[in-house]
């Protein structure tokens, strides 16, 4: 499938926010069990990744 | 007295002396600018114009000779009229969907839909959950509009819902039971929810009324936000354990406080050697407190 034409920004902030609202919810039903102390470092490294990849994807991209 | 030879301010309609009655009319029109003249206008060449009675046109040189003729308005050349065709629009551009009022309007619609039948209890949903649900479909709306680009809204609606998530994951906040100050007294075992709960605010479990029958009974109390208080009877066998995501825990006189706080107690009543209680208290942020009362 060709990522051509399409917002990859958009298409990595949905990927982080799927895999994180589904960590949550998980994590609500008792399927994992994330300690309390682990769920802010493991959101700041799922952003800093996203970032990073965001980055390197779309190198010249001007700010907005 | 001179002779009013111009008939003008007598008021009458009658040619002064002098003046025969088709002159007079003639004079009179040309003066009120009236239209043609009538059938008995005398014929033969009129009286000379003025030179400066008005310029004259291609069409209107010919009438304009007459004094007695209307004033025609001078005609225009124009020329000759092209067909006009209207100017082509591009095709209409299909506007993109509003993705973001969209997904929020879906959330709204399912928040509303799941928290009916929660009041109605149809259906047990956490607030955590509704919130993840909420997330995923965030990221699903923003795949799904990636071809359009251009949706800030649903990026910061998903940036708001993580940081409440992991706002209310970090310190194990469950808002459910309400808002407000409650105090509950159990009087039997068999009358014991499985859990109390309030969302915010401050709840008091008071146990010095209740009647215990022989073995275990446990009692559960969880605050999301705010303080929880659990009394004790002193001749109560007990095992309490209080916990607290962020703020500070007080059992039995003996406290801690930070993030994640958790503190145990074990006391014994030989009197009541085959009754005992258990006790979880929890509160996300806040405070417990699990004492002994007179």
């Amino acid at each position: 499938m060709s990522l051509a034409g399409l917002d990859r920004r958009a298409l990595l902030g949905g990927a982080v926010f799927v895999v994180l609202g589904a960590l949550f919810l998980l994590e609500d039903l008792g399927v994992l069990n994330l300690r309390a102390a682990f769920i802010l470092p493991i959101v700041l490294i799922v952003l800093g990744l996203a970032v990073l990849v965001g980055t390197i994807i779309e190198p010249g991209r001007p700010r907005d | 007295m001179p002779e009013d030879t111009t008939g003008e301010g007598s008021g009458e309609d009658v040619a002064p002396k002098g003046l025969t009655d088709s002159v007079w009319e003639a004079r009179q029109r040309a003066r009120l600018g009236a239209p043609a003249a009538s059938s008995d206008a005398p014929a033969g060449p009129p009286p000379a114009a003025p030179a400066a009675a008005a310029p004259l046109t291609e069409a209107g040189a010919a009438t304009r000779a007459d004094p007695t003729a209307p004033m025609d308005r001078p005609r225009e050349r124009t020329a000759p009229i092209a067909p006009v065709t209207p100017p082509e629009h591009p095709p209409p551009r299909r506007r993109p969907l509003p993705l973001g009022r969209i997904v929020l309007g879906g959330l709204l619609l399912l928040g509303g839909l799941l928290w009916l039948l929660g009041v109605l209890d149809v259906l047990d949903v956490s607030l955590r959950a509704v919130l993840s649900l909420s997330l995923v479909a965030v990221g699903v709306g923003l795949f799904v509009g990636a071809r359009t680009g251009g949706h800030g809204g649903l990026m910061l609606l998903g940036v708001l819902l993580t940081a409440l998530l992991t706002f209310l994951s970090s310190f194990d906040i469950q808002l459910e039971g309400g808002v407000g100050n409650r105090t509950e007294r159990p009087l039997t075992a068999q009358g014991l929810p499985e859990s109390y709960r309030l969302g915010v605010g401050q709840l008091t479990v008071d146990l010095t009324e209740l009647e215990l029958p022989a073995g275990e009974t446990r009692i559960q109390a969880i605050v999301g936000i705010g303080r929880l208080v659990v009394r004790i009877p002193p001749d109560m066998a007990v095992r309490v354990r209080g916990n607290a995501g962020g703020g500070q825990v007080e059992v039995f006189g003996s406290d801690g406080n930070g993030f994640d706080v958790d503190r145990t107690a074990r006391r014994n009543n030989p009197g009541s050697a085959s009754a005992r209680v258990v006790v979880v208290a929890e509160v996300g942020l806040g405070q417990v407190v699990i004492g002994v009362r007179e």
